[in-house]
């Protein structure tokens, strides 16, 4: 038995990145050792967002490592396995190791907010990094801040653009029942309302998910300008591409939560012509070489939306802690709301309530010939 | 509005079919074994995977032959997920045979989980949906609208196969010995029918037929995930269930009406998407209310 | 059998073997909640194994261990109780410990409700995860938008939970085994499903800032302080869970030995016997789902309590399946085997935790060993035993 769980052990090490075992030995052993924590989804269905993610936040560590960051860091990764008394569990156990300084955590809204309470309470800094319900940053908990933009900023120019750009007057509402889908189907067929359009049907299926035509062909009937869709890569791309089987032409739109390469080799010929709207601002030098850079450092798993957004949060927490040390984490919490870094995300800062106020202004990406080009 | 009506029906035939498929491997099993298999869905889900892996494999060594690939492929999953079938029985699922019905039901959820790592972890970027490719592109008008010819095809491939199975378990002697089995296991024993080979080729059979479903369903929805099983073994399962277990005319009966309901509730009801798996299960519910063995299940007499 | 020997006054080696069981016990958990090394979790594992294949090969230890907690029953819950009360000062003031001995117990609770039904009277049941829903959203409710005191909600939620209880068992006169096992899970997911689509259950987000309840103005989210001993928060809601596992073993006990636990036990022998007999099958089926609701609902509304936060993502079916693993894989009809089986379907994920990705795989692999390997349970339901004492 115990064979056995040392090699599953080795392996499940070296899956985990090589910083984390070989951090030790790669730099000198005079700097002071500090721990950063990471939660999210890295198994279950979720997995893809959360892998991403992690290695973001990994390969943050790595670089500060090897870039003369004034203590050695590591990094400690829990699954929250999408769960919220999973992840209360491994905010309890972050918050109780004396050499955690300060954390990143969750993309479900609803272990975001199971945790969060937790860390408020232990005092120790949490930056969120994919959850996106707005009653995370409403509770305003001083420990709490967030690099996510909050639905409401990518919806709001695009439903705006969606009338006036677009030309779409009746549109057709599809998203799924988890929070993520629930909020942006609210936010955008407000906006879209407001903008002077009219939202004929919105239909919010189960998570799980894989078979649309019932309601495509409600839709088909219904006659539609334009489809939103509010869900995630893979409920995107199976759409689309039944779409496209049931005959339905008119164009997809949706945010970037789906603007991802994977979207497109999912619905295949189909995809041409899907637009979503992406932060301008994201676009940007440190990116492109975050970009460059997770290739190079060769993950197992692709990088996904939230990779930069970890990667993000990671190097703030670094940068505050080399600022104010690691004792006062109630200096800490406040010198995050305090800042403005310039990284691969633009120009972060924060708000009252702990929400980034990153300015967006969103263009419109479209799928051509197979690939998302800015579109003129 | 008659072709939108078509496409409906359209859409409910080939779900429910696809259900069926695995609904079949359900009720086969218990009907022999009396086993709750729960992860049949799990099991059945690698088949396209296989599909996927042997594809590839194939298009590499020789770039020409995309048929005859696509031939194999689908013969070499469906080859393979039987012979899956048979191990998680050997390793697993035959240690239960005496044990309280709850046991087995437990550890084929535990046995499911396991099935759904591994795939996620050694299948490359296992964790991410795989694009799974149409079987046939093309499209027939029929009635006004046009067909995707796979959807004619789905139908036909599973009724072809239920028609099969009936077939197999009428008039051959393997169908013969797999209902003396669940007839009674001892009296068939002493008719020189060692049970061990009939429970391996009743895994065998369900697991393969639930195979060609799950292949059915991952080109039906143009992708396939490791945990597409869960929902699609969930849905199999009830439709056997509230078919009457045991019944194969119960499992295709129970499969279509789940998909009816599905597709009816997301057709009519203005917010009826988010409830369609409410409205799914208090079916379940209300026809074991009603019919307490199930629409064709046979009642349970006992004897004192 | 112990039940055939003479009833025998407690020998100080009864009391020994009392002692160093309790004891050796306590030590173990300790040790376990305490690790952080992977060899020593693994270690510590190994040890049980070891334990449990030797009382699979030689019965006669376990038999002489019963007898002694048998014969000395003052021994034995005088010192249990001492130890458990003691326990979270012995843990030195690491939150995460005393958070997994909270959740471990009100596992222990939800296992001990479902182990009514599925121990008792073998009804499979597969929406304990949603009555333990119920009761979390019903207190939580009643405290968010009522401001109704913890102590008022407690019953109230637990009421409701019956109610639904009652409702679920009502198919169960007519379906059996695999049908009424698929009516539960279909009810399981209905309920997962309305907590999720409704507005006023808070939709997918669920319900924020539950509110800790507090007792003689100590505040549940304050630190226990005795005789300059301090020890976290969480302590307060672990004395908590254990009085709510303390009651649900009292009640099993009282139960096992009433006229209901002898319908329950004549129902799982032989229902068409049981029935026979003049017992009311189908009363004593839906008192089940009852009971079962009703303890359930009690661990739903510290739950909620405690973590301050509820959705619907808490109550899946997959909780409810966790919980009849607890049940099977520590012993049905065994209140101490269900306890133990729910501490360890707890501890073990948390502390698989060091295996990061291979977390799931290893459980599954865990829970399919345990039923192969010791299929009647860690601790085997023991015949009911006469005149012993």
């Amino acid at each position: 038995m115990s064979g056995i769980l040392t090699r599953r052990r080795l392996v499940a090490a070296m899956a985990l990145g090589a910083a984390v075992a070989l951090a030790p030995v790669a730099v000198a052993q005079d700097k002071p050792k500090i721990k950063l924590g990471f939660i999210g989804p890295l198994s279950g269905g979720n997995a893809p967002q959360g892998l991403g993610a992690r290695n973001g936040f990994l390969l943050a560590i790595e670089q500060a490592n090897a870039g003369g960051y004034p203590y050695t860091v590591e990094g400690v990764v829990y699954d929250d396995a999408s769960d919220p008394q999973t992840g209360v569990g491994a905010a309890t156990k972050l918050v109780n190791d004396p050499d955690v300084v300060a954390s990143i955590g969750h993309w479900n809204s609803s272990v975001a907010l199971a945790t969060i309470p937790v860390f408020d309470r232990f005092q120790m800094p949490v930056i969120i990094w994919g959850a996106i319900s707005p009653k995370i940053t409403e509770q305003n908990l001083p420990m709490v801040t967030r690099v996510t933009p909050t639905l409401v900023t990518e919806n709001k120019p695009l439903a705006a653009w969606a009338v006036s750009g677009l030309g779409a007057k009746k549109i057709a509402i599809v998203a799924d029942t988890s929070d993520y889908g629930t909020a942006n189907a609210a936010a955008f067929g407000q906006f879209f309302a407001e903008a002077g359009g009219t939202v004929v049907s919105t239909d919010l299926l189960p998570v799980g998910t894989t078979d649309f035509r019932a309601v495509l062909t409600r839709i088909a009937g219904a006659g539609v300008d334009a489809i939103y869709f509010g869900g995630v890569i893979t409920e995107a791309g199976l759409l689309r591409k039944q779409e496209g089987e049931l005959g339905l032409t008119v164009p997809m739109i949706g945010i970037s939560g789906f603007y991802d390469p994977e979207f497109i080799a999912l619905a295949g010929p189909a995809a041409e012509g899907t637009m979503v709207s992406y932060p301008a601002a994201q676009s940007n030098p440190r990116l492109d070489k975050l970009d460059a850079d997770y290739t190079a450092r060769g993950f197992a798993e692709p990088s996904s939306p939230y990779t930069k957004y970890a990667y993000e949060a990671a190097n703030i927490l670094m940068a505050v802690i080399r600022d104010k040390g690691i004792e006062d984490k109630a200096a800490l919490a406040a010198a995050i709301r305090a800042i403005s870094y310039d990284g691969v995300l633009g120009t972060t800062t924060f708000d009252d309530h702990g929400q980034t106020q990153i300015p967006v202004e969103v263009i419109i990406k479209i799928v051509r010939n197979g690939e998302w080009v800015t579109r003129e | 509005m008659d072709a939108l009506v078509l496409q409906y029906v359209m859409n409910w035939l080939v779900l429910g079919c696809i259900y069926a498929l695995v609904a079949l491997g359900f009720s086969l099993l218990f009907g022999v074994l009396n086993v709750i298999h729960f992860s049949h869905g799990d099991v059945v889900i690698v088949a396209p995977f296989v599909v996927l892996a042997v594809l590839q494999g194939l298009v590499a060594a020789m770039p020409a032959a995309t048929a005859g690939a696509l031939a194999l492929a689908l013969a070499a999953a469906i080859l393979a997920v039987g012979i899956l079938g048979v191990i998680a029985d050997w390793l697993v699922i035959r240690r239960f045979r005496r044990a309280p019905a709850m046991m087995a039901l437990v550890a084929t959820v535990a046995l499911g989980t396991v099935v759904r790592e591994l795939i996620r972890m050694f299948y490359p970027q296992g964790s991410n949906p795989k694009p799974f490719p149409r079987l046939i592109e093309a499209q027939v008008a029929l009635g006004g609208v046009t067909v995707p010819v796979f959807s004619l095809l789905a139908i036909a491939v599973s009724v072809a196969m239920m028609g099969l199975l009936f077939a197999m378990m009428r008039f051959t002697p393997l169908g013969l010995r797999i209902r003396a089995v669940a007839e009674d296991r001892a009296t068939a024993r002493l008719m020189a029918i060692r049970p061990g080979r009939i429970f391996a080729a009743t895994f065998f059979v369900a697991s393969a037929v639930g195979a060609i479903g799950a292949i059915l369903f991952a080109s039906y929805a143009g992708a396939v995930r490791f945990d597409f099983g869960i929902q699609l073994g969930l849905i199999g399962f009830s439709g056997a269930v509230i078919g009457g277990l045991g019944s194969m005319l119960g499992a295709i009966l129970g499969s279509l009406l789940i998909a009816g309901i599905d597709v009816l509730v997301q057709a009519t009801m203005a917010e009826g998407a988010s409830y369609r798996l409410v409205f799914a299960f208090l079916l379940v519910i209300l026809v074991l209310v009603l019919k307490p063995s199930g629409l064709l299940g046979r009642p349970a007499i006992e004897k004192v | 059998m112990a039940a055939a020997a003479p009833a025998r006054a407690a020998t100080l080696a009864d009391r020994a073997i009392v002692a160093a069981g309790e004891a050796g016990g306590a030590l173990i958990l300790g040790l376990f909640l305490l690790a952080e090394d992977w060899r020593l979790i693994t270690a510590v594992l190994v040890l049980c194994g070891a334990g449990f294949a030797l009382l699979e090969l030689r019965p006669a230890i376990e038999e002489r261990i019963v007898a002694a907690f048998r014969r000395a029953p003052a021994t034995a819950l005088v010192l249990g109780a001492a130890i458990v009360l003691a326990y979270p000062f012995g843990m030195q003031g690491n939150s995460y410990a005393l958070h997994l001995l909270v959740i471990a117990l009100l596992y222990a609770v939800l296992a001990l409700a479902l182990n009514f039904q599925l121990g008792s009277a073998n009804i499979p049941n597969f929406a304990t995860g949603a009555s333990y829903g119920i009761g979390a959203y019903a207190s939580a409710l009643l405290a968010l938008e009522f401001g109704v005191s913890f102590w008022l909600t407690l019953p109230v939620a637990a009421a409701v939970a019956t109610v639904f209880g009652f409702l679920l068992g009502f198919p169960s006169m007519r379906t059996r085994d695999t049908y009424l096992a698929l009516v539960t899970i279909a009810f399981g997911i209905v309920v997962h499903q309305l907590l999720n689509n409704f507005d006023w259950t808070g939709g997918p987000n669920g319900l924020v800032g539950i509110p800790a309840p507090s007792i003689l103005g100590h505040s549940f989210a304050r630190p226990i302080v005795i005789l300059g001993q301090r020890v976290p928060a969480q302590a307060n809601f672990y004395y908590l869970a254990l009085a709510l596992v303390a009651l649900a073993i009292l009640a099993a006990r009282r139960l096992h030995n009433s006229r209901v636990g002898l319908a329950w036990n004549a129902l799982r022998g032989d229902e068409l016997a049981a029935r026979c007999q003049g017992i009311d099958v189908v009363w004593y089926k839906m008192l089940a789902f009852a009971v079962d609701a009703f303890l359930a609902a009690f661990a739903g509304s510290v739950y909620a309590a405690y973590v301050s936060y509820i959705s619907p993502d808490n109550f899946t079916f997959l909780v409810s399946v966790t919980i009849m693993t607890m049940v099977i894989v520590g012993g049905m009809d065994n209140s101490f085997g269900v306890i133990v089986g729910a501490f360890l379907l707890t501890l073990l994920p948390e502390k698989l935790r060091i295996f990061s990705d291979y977390r799931l795989l290893f459980v599954g692999v865990v829970v399919i060993l345990f039923l192969v390997l010791r299929p009647q349970g860690l601790f085997p339901q023991r015949p009911r035993s006469y005149g012993a004492s």
